[in-house]
């Protein structure tokens, strides 16, 4: 969008900004009746005691955030949950990349590979994970099972061996989120005008310079979010592994999510499970913060 | 399009094996789920797993569908999709076109909050979600449902179809705006058009989470009546293990309309582009 | 078209939102009594509401089934919101945690008044509903583990069948023996995402030698007594030493044992009244001869029993409900759960022979220690074992661990 189109329509738009208050009305009024009460909630559970049933609330000022802080599991648990969240963002991101870009090309049976593809997302998590999981199985599983016929010392007690846990979940998890992303990628890609594309494969670049120097850059955005959002829910996400294994072998894949879940419901502890939460929201806004603060320099080096 | 033909043979061969070993990984777990749903009770626990059942049978299937209470929730959970699909884009688009296209007081504490609500973890959201839904009369009730999935989706759907329409030259809703067009006709006859793509996205990602989400559904809509898929296909699960050959039939039918609902939101993802070109 | 089919889309959100989801209303003449029961009473549904309009004019009786999964989850929202059922029916499990929270109605006077007292149930399931103020929870099933062993490979291995005064002892150098040819003795359960189980087997071991989690009054934990550590060393052993599958540190019984024992790939497992109805269609497909006797040690005693939420404040319709089933004729005529009432047990199906076997277990059980923390304990105990199977550490390091841990919630 040129600078000063983009002036022009500001200032024409400017005038009519009750247009644009009602346009974002409906979903700013739903956001306000669903989600400004349970935030509330949770910033003033995070500084007390809170007894049930009533909700009974005893000001305990940064008691719960302080347990939270010192607990000893909080470096493996934290650990945990970033190869967690990032492993399989990378995994899924590679996945989703490839089959975006392989539909970019004209072929047969692309249909049905885009059918395929997408099939793992339509699996409810519920039955994935009691599915990856009986996978897994050392004894009566499938993977063992054809890992045998190869190399019999390779098969391995994936869900059980601290060393493999973590990593077999995440392949788990991978397989039933890359469809989104390459979904996401896809309408991503439509957006990106031919004219650039074409202009600079005419300019003599080879695909490899397109997809770095054009395709991404113009991607940026859009994967931006896309990130985030999915760094955010691996961070909060817990029902797979709590199927698979439950946070175990011990701590091997004991993940934020799964602690906070695990306050709440198990120990009823809401006004601990609420410090995480508001733990985890400061952790996100300080990242959103250097995030910007690091965009706002980079383009005043440019302007300047 | 210039390719020679020995470029496009290498390119070829490497798109086939991706794609070979990508649809293994993506189809392999299904063969797995496809075949247990075949076998009976007796055959699931063999230690000598096989591909091809050796009794076949479709008495899980037939089990599934003569199950009335299955009906039902697949009916709920058609209802429950397309109906969170519908409203959600509609709003989301109507938002996301706002906070593109215009700026007023408050603009980017709003939109900084819509994502803040992906921050806060699901569980923190349960008991609160309850009560506000319970005074609201929308316990046990479709509408209620969907505000849920409206809301727990509208980081994605707002900020992505955001971020599509920021990166729309705004040159053709200049011109339509010169023509007389007003902000909303200007909405659904150009930009959506053009959005096409990541609206299309944006629905298939709603209706998914509509479709597959377990926790929601088991706590808000209890009832018989309004319940969905997902949960009913928890009741397989109880203390005397997991009754694998009907969950596992009763999951590959109900993927089906997920893969019927793609295959037409498909068409809209691709064809964008050619519709939405800005000619000189 | 594609103009118009955004029209079409607002049209039907509006309307569809409009038209939908009414509330349902229950009928204004009788008294709707909610209860809560697991998803595997579907089979009783019917009679249950039939039988129950007839014994009770004037008030209908509506079962809503929950799965396992969430299941506690899923009560307290519905509580803490406001709109639980007349009668919950929680797994004793649940109970402390809840118990403690508030989240329960106290029952002394209710069953004192029907005569539902102590001497008529099982005595470990009742106790399970009891803090130190109140009773808050009426059990009306009972459920434990025997031990299960596969005749036919006992024949195989020239073995003599384990009896019913089977010790702990007995019960390894049996499993050791019949761990061959990619076969495995026994089985234990281990997997974090399902700790009742790994509760369930871990315990006869730790009791059978004298040691226990928790001191008598709750104050500090007591595994690293010599008894407890003998316990503890026991149960890993069996792993260490191979002759249970390696698969087990994440195992649960019923999702991952019980199919591999009816496959015929381990000997003996804990068996609990639930599965052991499935075990004769798995026998004739397999071909192998099965019997019972009584797990040796102290089995953790278990069960489901009846509860009204704090947020019901017209009880009639649920004390109505839970006077007419506890009836020993109307108990007993569910064919899904061993009755806890004494008399049901002999009543009907459960008075067959099939079910004597834990009868005689109900004399050799105990309950989890009675204290809100107990999931706490269960978690620490589950993690650190998991530690002291993966090899990490050694038994007594992980039985000081449990204790530190334990002592740090208690305190």
């Amino acid at each position: 969008m040129s600078n000063r189109s983009k002036k022009v329509l500001t200032t024409r738009r400017k005038r009519e900004w009750g247009a644009g208050l009602l346009f974002v009305s409906p979903s700013v009024i739903a956001m306000a009746c669903m989600v400004a009460y349970p935030l509330v909630l949770v910033l003033i559970y995070s500084f007390c005691k809170v007894a049930l049933p009533k909700f009974d609330l005893k000001y305990i000022g940064f008691e719960n955030i302080r347990k939270v802080l010192t607990s000893s599991q909080l470096p493996i648990v934290l650990k945990n949950t970033i190869l967690w969240t990032f492993v399989s963002l990378f995994i899924r991101f590679v996945l989703g990349f490839a089959s975006a870009l392989i539909l970019q090309v004209d072929f047969k049976g692309k249909t049905l590979f885009r059918i395929i593809t997408l099939l793992p997302w339509t699996m409810p998590s519920i039955v994935a994970a009691n599915l990856w999981r009986w996978i897994y199985n050392p004894d009566t599983g499938i993977l063992n099972f054809l890992v045998k016929q190869i190399n019999p010392a390779a098969a391995t007690n994936w869900l059980g061996n601290s060393s493999t846990a973590l990593m077999a979940v995440i392949i788990s998890y991978s397989w039933m989120g890359f469809p989104y992303l390459m979904l996401m990628i896809v309408a991503g890609l439509q957006g990106i005008p031919k004219e650039y594309t074409e202009a600079a494969r005419i300019d003599g670049a080879n695909s490899i310079q397109v997809f770095f120097r054009i395709t991404l850059p113009q991607l940026k955005g859009f994967l931006l979010i896309l990130t985030l959002l999915e760094i955010i829910s691996g961070f909060n996400s817990f029902d797979l592994i709590f199927t698979m294994t439950g946070g175990g072998p011990g701590v091997a894949t004991e993940t934020v999510g799964l602690n906070i879940y695990r306050m709440a419901f198990q120990n009823y502890d809401f006004g601990k499970a609420s410090s995480m939460g508001i733990l985890l929201l400061v952790l996100v806004m300080i990242g959103f913060v250097v995030y910007s603060l690091g965009q706002r320099r980079k383009a005043r080096r440019w302007q300047g | 399009m210039t390719m020679n033909k020995k470029k496009r043979t290498l390119l070829l061969i490497l798109v086939y094996t991706l794609c070979i070993l990508i649809a293994v990984f993506a189809l392999a777990p299904f063969v797995w789920g496809i075949s247990t749903s075949l076998k009976n009770n007796t055959e699931v626990y063999s230690l000598t797993p096989t591909l091809i059942p050796k009794k076949m049978t479709l008495a899980n299937y037939i089990a599934v569908f003569h199950d009335p209470s299955m009906m039902k929730y697949f009916r709920n959970s058609l209802i429950v999709s397309l109906l969170s699909t519908a409203v959600s884009m509609v709003v989301a688009l109507l938002a996301a076109y706002g906070f593109s296209r215009y700026r007023f007081p408050g603009r980017s504490a709003m939109l900084t909050s819509v994502l803040f609500i992906r921050i806060l973890p699901r569980v923190c959201l349960l008991v609160p979600f309850y009560m506000i839904l319970a005074k609201l009369k929308l316990i046990n009730t479709i509408p209620g449902l969907v505000i849920v999935y409206l809301v727990v989706g509208m980081p994605l759907t707002v900020w992505l179809l955001k971020g599509y329409i920021d990166g729309i030259p705004i040159e053709v809703e200049e011109s339509a705006f010169v023509d007389g067009c007003g902000p909303v006709q200007s909405l659904i006859y150009v930009v959506v058009p053009m959005v096409a793509p990541a609206l299309a996205a944006v629905a298939m990602f709603v209706f998914i989470l509509a479709w597959n989400e377990f926790m929601f559904p088991l706590l808000f809509a209890k009832d018989q009546a309004c319940r969905t898929l997902s949960v009913g296909l928890a009741f397989y699960i109880d203390e005397t293990g997991i009754q694998w050959g009907q969950m596992m039939a009763a999951s590959i039918l109900m993927s089906i309309p997920a893969i019927l609902v793609f295959s037409y939101a498909q068409r809209y993802i691709v064809s964008g582009l050619s519709e939405g070109a800005v000619k000189g | 078209m594609k103009r118009n089919w955004v029209k079409w889309l607002c049209a039907v959100a509006v309307v569809g939102t409009l038209c939908t989801g009414m509330a349902i209303g229950a009928s204004a003449e009788d008294k709707e009594v909610r209860v809560w029961l697991g998803s595997w009473w579907d089979g009783e549904v019917e009679w249950m509401t039939q039988k129950f309009a007839e014994d009770n004019p004037g008030y209908t009786l509506s079962i809503e089934l929950q799965p396992i999964a969430n299941y506690q989850d899923n009560a307290t929202s519905a509580i803490l919101g406001g709109s639980g059922p007349d009668v919950l029916s929680l797994d004793t499990l649940f109970l402390p945690a809840m118990m403690d929270q508030g989240l329960l109605q106290p029952l002394d006077d209710f069953a004192a008044e029907n005569g539902l007292t102590e001497d008529k149930f099982v005595d470990t399931v009742y106790d399970a509903g009891r803090t130190e103020d109140a009773l808050y929870a009426i059990p009306y099933r009972f459920t434990c583990t025997s031990l299960y062993y596969n005749k036919t490979m006992f024949d195989e291995a020239g073995i003599e069948y384990p009896t019913d005064d089977i010790t702990i002892d007995g019960l390894c150098e049996l499993s050791a023996q019949l761990t061959k040819d990619g076969k495995y003795g026994f089985g234990i359960a281990a997997s974090k995402n399902d700790m009742a189980n790994v509760m369930t087997s871990f315990v006869p071991f730790l009791w059978g030698e004298g040691g226990d989690f928790v001191n008598e009054d709750i104050t500090a934990g007591t595994m690293s007594t010599p008894e407890s550590i003998e316990g503890i060393k026991k149960w890993v052993g069996l792993y260490l030493d191979g002759s249970v599958p390696e698969g087990c540190i994440n195992y649960a019984i019923t999702a991952d044992l019980f199919p591999l024992a009816m496959s015929g790939e381990i000997a003996m497992i804990p068996m609990g009244d639930s599965n052991i109805v499935k075990i004769d269609e798995f026998a004739q497909e397999n071909g192998f001869e099965w019997g019972v006797c009584l797990h040796p040690g102290l089995v953790r005693a278990a069960g489901w029993s009846f509860t009204i939420p704090s947020s019901i404040e017209d009880r009639d319709g649920a004390e109505t409900f839970i006077k007419w089933f506890m009836q020993p004729e109307i108990l007993s005529m569910n064919n899904t759960v061993l009755p806890a009432l004494k008399e049901a047990q002999n009543m009907g199906k459960w008075g067959d022979e099939l079910y004597d076997i834990y009868k005689k277990q109900a004399d050799q059980c105990k309950n989890a220690p009675q204290t809100p923390a107990w999931t706490q304990i269960q978690l620490i105990v589950t993690e650190e074992l998991q530690n002291a199977l993966s090899g990490s550490v050694s038994c007594e390091d992980a039985a000081a661990a449990m204790d530190e841990r334990i002592n740090e919630v208690l305190g």
